[in-house]
C-alpha cells in the first residue's frame, strides 16, 4: 500500500497553503481518499483528485493567492511598457530581430531534431507496437563488434514456418532498374517488401487498395511517380516495363499510388515490388543462405513476451549462415523494437532508412544557441542599461505602494513583450531560413512535416527561456534597493558591472569563434582542392553501364575518337566505389579495401605500378589467380618482397603479380593511404566505363558520348560522372553550406554584439559627462579621454579575444575532425588574426561613442543641472 | 437557520443515517449514495460552515497508519441540524403532496 505515494509536490503544497488548525484534518482525510481511491478506481485517477483536491483547499483557504492583478492595474503595466519601449525604438528593433532572427535558427536546428524525434510518427503506435527488427552483431577483423539491421534472405520465411509467437514478416530491399512506360524510360531506385507489408505498417493511399498487393505483380507506385510517368492519366492498372541488372525484365502492374510521407521515415521508396521478384532478379533460391544482399528483415510478433524466446532460437540460423560465409561472422541475431532508436551511429550497413547521426545534430543545437545567447546577452544588457535611467521612477512607485514584486512584474512584462514580438518576427523569418537551412543539406524535410504541437511546445519553452534570461537580472535588480536611496539618487548604476562586462566578454567570444570557423572553412577548401590523389583525377569520367554488352558497344565506338587517350571498364573504382572486406594472409584476417577492375583501370586512372606488372585480363591464369595490391597494403601487413606471394580474397587463393602506388582514396574517410587490394573482374560485373580524355575539352567529349548513347541506347538512360566531380562534390557542399552558416552567424553575431556593446559605452559616456568636462576643463585632451574611457572595453574585449581564439582553435579542430579525415590544420595565424577582427571592431565602436562625447564642449555638460 | 444548501443537506443527512463520520467516510458514502464523485475539500467546507451554524458537532479521533498517524476529525449531527433537515423535508414532502396527483393524472 505504502508504495502509491500521491504526488510530492502536491502534498509540499497542501502544506504551505492549508491553515495549521486545520491541515491534520484535510491531510488525513485526504491521504486516506487516495488510498481508498486507487483501490476503487485506478492509481493515476486518485493521483490526479489529490491534485485538483489541493488546487481546490488553495481555492477555499487562500482566495488571495489566486487572485490576478486587477486589469486597470495590467493596463497601466502594458501602457507603461509600451511607452518605455517607444522611448527606445532603436534599442527595441536591434533587439527584437536580433531575437527573432536567433530564434529562426534555433527553429532551423530543432528541425534536425524533430526529425529524429518524429521518427516513424505517422504509423499508428497500436498498429506497429508489435513490430520488431532483426539486428545482426558481426564480429569485426579486427576489434569489437558492428551492427546492422539486417538477415539472410531467406531467415524470415523459415523463422516464421519453425517458430511460434511469430505473426507475420515482412523484408525490405533496394534495387537500381530502367523502368519503362510508353516512350519514357528513367533509372530508378525500386524497393521490395512481402507481401504483409501494408498490413504491418501505415501507408495510406490516395488511388487504388492495399489488397492489390498480394498479388504477385503489383507495384506501388508513389505520387511523384504517378506524376513522372503518367502525368493526366489514371496510373492504376496501367503496366510498368522494369528492367533489372542479370537481363531480368519484369512487368508490373500499378495497384495503388501512395500518398506522401515526411522523408523521416524507416522506409522511403518512391516503387515497391514483392520480395519475391527480388529473389528472381539475384537467381536466389528458397535454400540461399549465402548471398551477401540482406534484406532488412521485420516481424509482427503475438505477444512481447515472445522477443527472449525467439532470440534464443535464432542459433540455428547463425550456425547455417556461418557455416555458408566465412568472410563474415555472425555472432548474433536480436530483435530489436520498430521504434526503438537507433539512428546512423548504432548500426553500420542497412536496407533502411535511419535516423540522422547525432553529431551534426549536437553541432547546429550548439550554434543556434550560441546565437540566442548573444542575442539574450544584448537584450539584458540593454535592459540594465535602460533601467538605470529609471531609478527614479521605480522609486516612486515604491513610496506609493508598488510590492517588489509588482516592479519585478513591471520589468518583466517589457521584456516578454520585446521577446513575444521577436517570436513573431522569428516565425516569419523561418519561413525564410529553414526552407534554405534544409535546402542546403538535401533534407528533404521541412516546417510543414513537422507535428504542430511539438513546435507549439519548442516555441513556449523558447519565449519563456529567452524571457526569463534576457529579463530576469534587470527585473530583479531595479527592485531591490529601499525607495528612499533612489529618490535620493543614491543608487548609481555606473555603466557597466561585473555581469554586464562578463556577458559582453562571452558575446565577443562567440563572434570570434564563428568567425574561424568561417574562414576555416574558406581554406579547407582551397587546401583540399590542393590535395594529391596519387593519381590524375582531372581528365577522367565514368559511364555507368548495366551490362557487358553496353560496355562493348559503347567501347567499341570509342576507339577512334580522337578526344581520348585510354578507354577502361571496371567494376570497382578510386573515389569512394570501393567496398571493404577480409583477406587472409597466412591465417591472419586483415580487413582492407577491394577493387575489382577490368581492363586498361591502371592506366586510365594514372595510378602507377611501382613494382611488378599489371594484371592481364586475357590470360585465365590472371583471372582465377591473381591480384595487384598497393604499398600500404604491404605496410600493413609487414610484407616485404611480395611479388608472388599468395593471399586469399573471397577466399580465392591469388598470387600478387604487382603493386601499385598509393592513392588516397576520400577525403571524409581516410588521411592517407589506406591498404588495398585489386583483383581483376570479368567484363559481366562492369558497372563503369572509364574514359581518359585527351584534351582540355572534356564537356565536348561528354557530349559525343552522350550522342552515340543515345543513338545506341536510346531506352537507356545516360549516365556520367567526372572522377572530380565524384571525389568533391560532396566536399564542395559541406564547406560552402558551412561558410554560409558561419558567415551569417557572424554577421548576425557581431552586429548584436557591437549594438550591444555601443549601448554600454553610450550609458558609460553619459554618466561620466561631467567627469570628462571636468578633465577637459583642466586640460584634458581629446585622447586622454579615449584611452582612459576605452580602458575598460579593451580589458573586456582582450579577454573576448584570448577566449574566442582558444574556444575556437579546439571546437573547430574538434568540427574538421568530426567530418573529414583529410583537412587543413587549425591555423594559429587565421585564429589570431580573426581575434584581431572582432577586436577591432568592438573597439571602434566604442570609440565612435566616446569621440562624441569626448569632443562636446566642456561648457555645455558642466552647465547642465 | 432556514437557509440550507443542497449539499449541506445530503451531508446532513448522511450524518443521520450513519451518526459518526469522517470527512472521507461522508464523501465514500456521498459517492455511494448519488453515483458521482465529491471533492473533499468541498465537503470540509460545508462542515465548517454547519459547525457554525451549530447543526453539527466534531472531536478528534484516534490516528491510523492509513492517514500517516494523523488523527482524523469525527462530525456527528447535533440536534438542531436534525431538526433542520426534518424541517425542511416536512415542507418538502407537503409540497409535493400537493402537486403528486394532478402528476399521477397527466400520466395516466
Amino acid at each position: 500500500m505504502s508504495e502509491y505515494k500521491p504526488p510530492t509536490w502536491a502534498n509540499r503544497l497542501l502544506e504551505k497553503i492549508c491553515p495549521d488548525d486545520l491541515l491534520e484534518e484535510i491531510q488525513g482525510d485526504l491521504f486516506e481518499a487516495f488510498e481508498w481511491r486507487s483501490e476503487i478506481k485506478s492509481l493515476r485517477y486518485a493521483r490526479r483528485k489529490f491534485c485538483l483536491e489541493v488546487f481546490m483547499v488553495l481555492i477555499f483557504y487562500k482566495p488571495n493567492l489566486m487572485k490576478t492583478p486587477r486589469p486597470s492595474l495590467l493596463k497601466n503595466y502594458l501602457v507603461t511598457g509600451l511607452r518605455n519601449l517607444q522611448k527606445n525604438k532603436s534599442y527595441v528593433i536591434i533587439n527584437t530581430f536580433g531575437l527573432g532572427i536567433a530564434l529562426a535558427c534555433c527553429v532551423s536546428a530543432y528541425l534536425f531534431v524533430a526529425y529524429n524525434i518524429e521518427f516513424d510518427d505517422f504509423h499508428a503506435d497500436s498498429k506497429v507496437n508489435k513490430i520488431y527488427s532483426i539486428h545482426s552483431h558481426l564480429l569485426k577483423t579486427e576489434r569489437g563488434t558492428y551492427e546492422c539491421i539486417s538477415a539472410p534472405i531467406n531467415l524470415a520465411p523459415n523463422a516464421a514456418a519453425d517458430l511460434s509467437g511469430i505473426k507475420r514478416f515482412t523484408r525490405f530491399n533496394n534495387e537500381q532498374g530502367y523502368v519503362r512506360y510508353g516512350d519514357h524510360t528513367f533509372n530508378e531506385s525500386i524497393s521490395f517488401a512481402d507481401s504483409s507489408f501494408f498490413d504491418m505498417f501505415d501507408f495510406p493511399l490516395i488511388q487504388g487498395s492495399h489488397e492489390s498487393f498480394k498479388n504477385m505483380h503489383s507495384v506501388f507506385i508513389s505520387q511523384k511517380m504517378a506524376e513522372k510517368y503518367f502525368r493526366d492519366e489514371n496510373p492504376i492498372g496501367k503496366v510498368l516495363l522494369m528492367n533489372f541488372p542479370n537481363q531480368t525484365e519484369i512487368q508490373a502492374v500499378v495497384g495503388g499510388v501512395l500518398k506522401k510521407v515526411p522523408t523521416n521515415s524507416t522506409f522511403v521508396f518512391d516503387m515497391l515490388l514483392r520480395e519475391e521478384h527480388f529473389m528472381e532478379i539475384h537467381a536466389l533460391g528458397a535454400d540461399d543462405w549465402k548471398d551477401w544482399r540482406d534484406p532488412s528483415t521485420y516481424f509482427e510478433l503475438t505477444s512481447h513476451d515472445q522477443v527472449s524466446v525467439i532470440n534464443e532460437q535464432f542459433d540455428k540460423y547463425i550456425k547455417r549462415r556461418n557455416k555458408e560465409r566465412t568472410d563474415r561472422v555472425v555472432l548474433s541475431y536480436k530483435l530489436e523494437h520498430f521504434k526503438a532508436n537507433f539512428g546512423q551511429d548504432d548500426v553500420r550497413w542497412s536496407q533502411v532508412n535511419l535516423r540522422m547521426s547525432i553529431i551534426p545534430l549536437i553541432v547546429f543545437m550548439t550554434m543556434a544557441l550560441m546565437i540566442l545567447l548573444i542575442a539574450c546577452f544584448n537584450m539584458t544588457n540593454t535592459s540594465i542599461a535602460m533601467t538605470a535611467r529609471r531609478m527614479k521612477e521605480v522609486g516612486i512607485r515604491k513610496v506609493i505602494g508598488a510590492s517588489k514584486w509588482q516592479v519585478v512584474t513591471q520589468f518583466l512584462l517589457e521584456t516578454v513583450l520585446v521577446t513575444v514580438g521577436s517570436v513573431f518576427v522569428g516565425i516569419a523569418m523561418s519561413y525564410i531560413i529553414v526552407p534554405v537551412f534544409a535546402d542546403m543539406w538535401e533534407l528533404n524535410y521541412g516546417l510543414e512535416d513537422l507535428s504542430g504541437l511539438n513546435m507549439f511546445l519548442t516555441l513556449l519553452f523558447l519565449i519563456f527561456f529567452t524571457s526569463l534570461l534576457a529579463g530576469i537580472y534587470p527585473a530583479l535588480f531595479s527592485s531591490k534597493f529601499r525607495p528612499v536611496v533612489l529618490l535620493k539618487g543614491g543608487v548609481k548604476i555606473k555603466g557597466s558591472n561585473l555581469l554586464t562586462r562578463g556577458l559582453i566578454s562571452v558575446q565577443f567570444a562567440l563572434s570570434v569563434i564563428v568567425l574561424i570557423a568561417g574562414v576555416i572553412f574558406i581554406q579547407n577548401t582551397n587546401f583540399q582542392e590542393q590535395v594529391n590523389f596519387g593519381y590524375d583525377k582531372d581528365m577522367v569520367f565514368l559511364v555507368n553501364v548495366k551490362s557487358q554488352k553496353q560496355y562493348e558497344v559503347i567501347e567499341n565506338r570509342l576507339k577512334n575518337n580522337t578526344k581520348i587517350l585510354e578507354v577502361g571498364g571496371t567494376a570497382h573504382s578510386l573515389g569512394g566505389i570501393y567496398y571493404q572486406a577480409p583477406v587472409t594472409v597466412d591465417t591472419a584476417h586483415h580487413e582492407v579495401w577491394h577493387y575489382g577492375i577490368g581492363k586498361n583501370y591502371f592506366d586510365v586512372m594514372g595510378l602507377e605500378i611501382a613494382e611488378g606488372r599489371d594484371l592481364n585480363l586475357e590470360s585465365t591464369t590472371d583471372l582465377e589467380g591473381s591480384v595487384v595490391v598497393n604499398k600500404a597494403f604491404l605496410k600493413k601487413i609487414q610484407m616485404s618482397d611480395p611479388l608472388m606471394k599468395v593471399i586469399s580474397v573471397h577466399e580465392v587463393k591469388r598470387r600478387i603479380v604487382g603493386v601499385v602506388e598509393d592513392h588516397i582514396d576520400n577525403l571524409f574517410v581516410s588521411n592517407e593511404p589506406e591498404p588495398s587490394v585489386f583483383y581483376p573482374a570479368t567484363p559481366q560485373q562492369y558497372h563503369y566505363l572509364l574514359v581518359r580524355a585527351n584534351s582540355d575539352n572534356l564537356l565536348s567529349l561528354k557530349n559525343d558520348i552522350e550522342e552515340i548513347w543515345k543513338s545506341e541506347f536510346p531506352d537507356i538512360p545516360f549516365q556520367l560522372h567526372f572522377q572530380e566531380d565524384l571525389l568533391f562534390n560532396e566536399i564542395r557542399n559541406v564547406n560552402a553550406n558551412l561558410k554560409t552558416i558561419f558567415l551569417f552567424l557572424t554577421f548576425l553575431g557581431g552586429m548584436l554584439s557591437a549594438s550591444g556593446i555601443f549601448s554600454l559605452a553610450t550609458l558609460n559616456t553619459e554618466k561620466r559627462s561631467k567627469e570628462i568636462g571636468i578633465r577637459k576643463a583642466l586640460g584634458a585632451s581629446i585622447q586622454n579621454i579615449m584611452t582612459l574611457m576605452n580602458k575598460e572595453f579593451v580589458i573586456v574585449l582582450t579577454i573576448a579575444g584570448f577566449l574566442g581564439a582558444l574556444g575556437g582553435y579546439f571546437l573547430i579542430g574538434i568540427l574538421l575532425d568530426e567530418i573529414y579525415a583529410y583537412h587543413i590544420p587549425v591555423s594559429v595565424i587565421s585564429v589570431v588574426l580573426c581575434a584581431l577582427l572582432i577586436f577591432i571592431i568592438g573597439l571602434s565602436t566604442t570609440s565612435i561613442t566616446i569621440l562624441k562625447g569626448a569632443k562636446a564642449n566642456p561648457v555645455d555638460t558642466l552647465r547642465t543641472e | 437557520m432556514n437557509n440550507i444548501g443542497s449539499l449541506e443537506e445530503i451531508v446532513l443527512m448522511i450524518l443521520m443515517k450513519y451518526e459518526r463520520c469522517s470527512g472521507v467516510e461522508i464523501a465514500k458514502y456521498h459517492d455511494e449514495a448519488l453515483n458521482k464523485a465529491i471533492s473533499l475539500p468541498a465537503i470540509h467546507v460545508v462542515l465548517k460552515r454547519m459547525e457554525k451554524k451549530g447543526w453539527v458537532s466534531s472531536e478528534f479521533g484516534s490516528p491510523t497508519a492509513a492517514r500517516g498517524g494523523r488523527r482524523k476529525r469525527i462530525y456527528w449531527a447535533s440536534s438542531s441540524g436534525r431538526a433542520v433537515v426534518t424541517q425542511v423535508h416536512e415542507t418538502k414532502a407537503r409540497l409535493w403532496d400537493s402537486i403528486k396527483p394532478s402528476f399521477e393524472y397527466v400520466r395516466i
